[in-house]
């Protein structure tokens, strides 16, 4: 998967599940102020990442620092690194 | 208007309400069957009260979390707690007759009793249980200075499996069958459950396991009195069939199927977490949460035959038992994917009755799917007929002491059990807790309405109180409540 597979694969996800406006998938966007997404959602977005890379995630606290959707990518990006 | 209406009033929907009540909140519980706590109530047959939905528990001796929580709602003066065999509550046989085991009460007598079974793997034996009494002894509310449970829900989710646990702790696949009986108290397969899920339900048994004297009926008897004392109002033979939403989208009240509307602040979900997706507006929820809540996976369903004894049986007097099978002859015609079955007494006072319960397939049962109790076809009541020899016979040879006994007996199947609990798939506990799963938290993203039941904690009276106590710590706020749990004892 080149980058730009997985970021789309990520934005397609995040759209789909929580139904958000696919021109707002910026990568400088907060999840939290702009997409808004609240701290309930945080699991919703661990399943829905899940299902879309299926891989199993168990990093609470890099989970919790993440703030923008460039965030989620960065994220997805070094454990598809970390798992090749 | 009241300040919460509490939807089903199983034992988890009647604590949410008392102890929204004793916060001074004006409640109402609104229950789909013609009375509360159905399960809890059992039945009459024969002369035989049968106590469907209470055989034991853990955690109810004095001191102990569950006895808190009886005086916390008011209750406890009219519960009579009565202590199962100390030296055996459980017993555990083999159908080849080799393993006749007594599990007393007490970490160290039940590892010493299971030691004697299974010299070799006293190490095993004692890593297992010092495993489920840590997270046991541990329960957010039983024990009131743990955290709370939607603190991580990470750390729930990187469980192992029971099986796994096992796995690693044993090469003894006797003892590992053994140690997996118990699976059949909370419904979920041992490769299935987390090994933590597990632990929280049978753990507390190993401390203490009881009964109470009148059993289920008592129980519900004093909730009732109790909700009538608080003024708490009880609405039977209705059902929710809508969440109303202000603009704001906050929970407003509830619609009733027949028309009535209740004004209310909150509601408290203690049915099936499913029943959310029918009672809200599709745009609420996120699709993947929908998802989730669809996606649920019921516990096991199982078949129970009721029975009436010649003589009272000794061996199910203040005992349980769990019959391994370990020969299974009957594997290709019975319609049961597990080994084993649990026997325990009719009821807390009389052993001339017993019910056996027998996990199963709801999916053997669904060429009747579309009938109800008392209306099935000439066929289903054959295969009835067919499963109920097959396991009278498996049960008069694996425990002589029922040989010839059993003058009177009916079969209720899956199909009984969802009619009668109004759970999808004749499911025992309801939604089930697996592996990989995230559990569902009491909290949602609609202001004002929480999630509740055994489907967020664990199933049995002593699951079902703490996950109320959980639902009620988040809309109370959970300090505020310890704080009043304390001053209980």
């Amino acid at each position: 998967m080149t980058e730009q597979e997985i970021i789309e694969t990520i934005n397609a996800a995040l759209v789909e599940e929580f139904e958000l406006d696919a021109a707002d998938m910026k990568p400088e966007l907060s999840i939290y102020q702009d997409l808004g997404l609240d701290s309930l959602d945080t699991v919703d977005m661990v399943i829905v990442l899940e299902g879309a890379f299926k891989f199993k995630i168990r990093e609470e606290a890099e989970i919790k620092q993440i703030r923008t959707l460039g965030d989620i990518h960065k994220f997805v990006q070094r454990k598809l690194n970390a798992e090749a | 208007m009241y300040d919460a209406v509490v939807v089903g009033a199983g034992i988890s929907g009647l604590t949410n309400a008392l102890v929204l009540a004793s916060f001074g909140k004006r409640v109402a519980v609104v229950e789909r069957a013609p009375q509360a706590g159905a399960l809890l109530r059992g039945f009459d047959r024969w002369g035989v009260h049968f106590d469907t939905g209470f055989h034991y528990a853990g955690g109810m001796a004095a001191g102990e979390g569950v006895q808190r929580f009886f005086s916390f709602l008011g209750i406890a003066d009219q519960l009579n707690i009565i202590p199962m065999r100390q030296n055996c509550f459980d017993r555990i046989m083999t159908t080849d007759y080799r393993i006749n085991l007594e599990l007393p009460v007490g970490a160290e007598s039940f590892v010493a009793a299971l030691v004697a079974e299974f010299p070799a793997e006293r190490e095993a034996v004692t890593r297992f249980v010092a495993d489920l009494l840590q997270v046991a002894d541990n329960l957010p509310y039983l024990n009131m200075y743990t955290q709370a449970i939607d603190a991580s829900v990470f750390a729930v989710v990187e469980d192992v499996s029971l099986a796994d646990y096992l796995f690693q702790l044993t090469s003894n696949q006797r003892l590992r069958q053994v140690l997996s009986l118990h699976c059949v108290l909370h419904g979920v397969p041992a490769a299935r459950v987390p090994f933590r899920f597990h632990a929280s339900v049978i753990g507390p048994y190993i401390r203490s396991a009881s009964i109470i004297e009148g059993g289920g009926q008592a129980l519900i008897a004093a909730m009732e009195k109790r909700l009538h004392d608080c003024g708490v109002d009880l609405l039977c033979s209705q059902q929710v069939i809508r969440f109303h939403l202000s603009a704001a989208d906050r929970i407003d009240g509830v619609e009733l199927a027949d028309g009535q509307m209740l004004e209310c602040k909150v509601v408290v979900c203690a049915a099936h977490p499913g029943c959310v997706i029918d009672c809200l507006p599709t745009l609420m929820l996120r699709p993947v949460y929908r998802k989730r809540l669809q996606g649920l996976h019921e516990t096991s369903s199982a078949c129970l035959l009721f029975a009436r004894c010649r003589r009272d049986v000794e061996l199910l007097s203040g005992s349980n038992l769990y019959v391994l099978d370990v020969d299974s002859p009957h594997k290709q015609r019975f319609p049961f994917d597990n080994n084993m079955c649990y026997l325990t007494a009719a009821n807390g006072r009389n052993n001339n009755g017993f019910m056996a319960i027998v996990p199963a397939y709801y999916d053997n049962f669904t060429p009747w799917n579309d009938s109800l109790t008392g209306l099935r076809p000439a066929a289903y009541y054959a295969e009835k007929q067919n499963v109920t020899q097959l396991l009278l016979q498996r049960l008069e040879k694996a425990v002589p002491q029922l040989d010839n006994q059993i003058d009177r007996c009916e079969l209720a199947t899956p199909l009984t059990l969802r009619d009668y609990m109004y759970s999808s798939d004749g499911a025992l506990y309801g939604a089930q807790r697996q592996v990989d799963d995230y559990p569902l938290q009491a909290t949602t993203r609609v202001e004002g309405l929480y999630l509740s039941g055994q489907a967020l904690v664990a199933p049995g009276v002593m699951g079902a109180m703490v996950s109320a106590f959980n639902s009620c710590g988040v809309i109370l706020g959970r300090d505020r409540l310890i704080g009043e749990l304390k001053k209980c004892n």
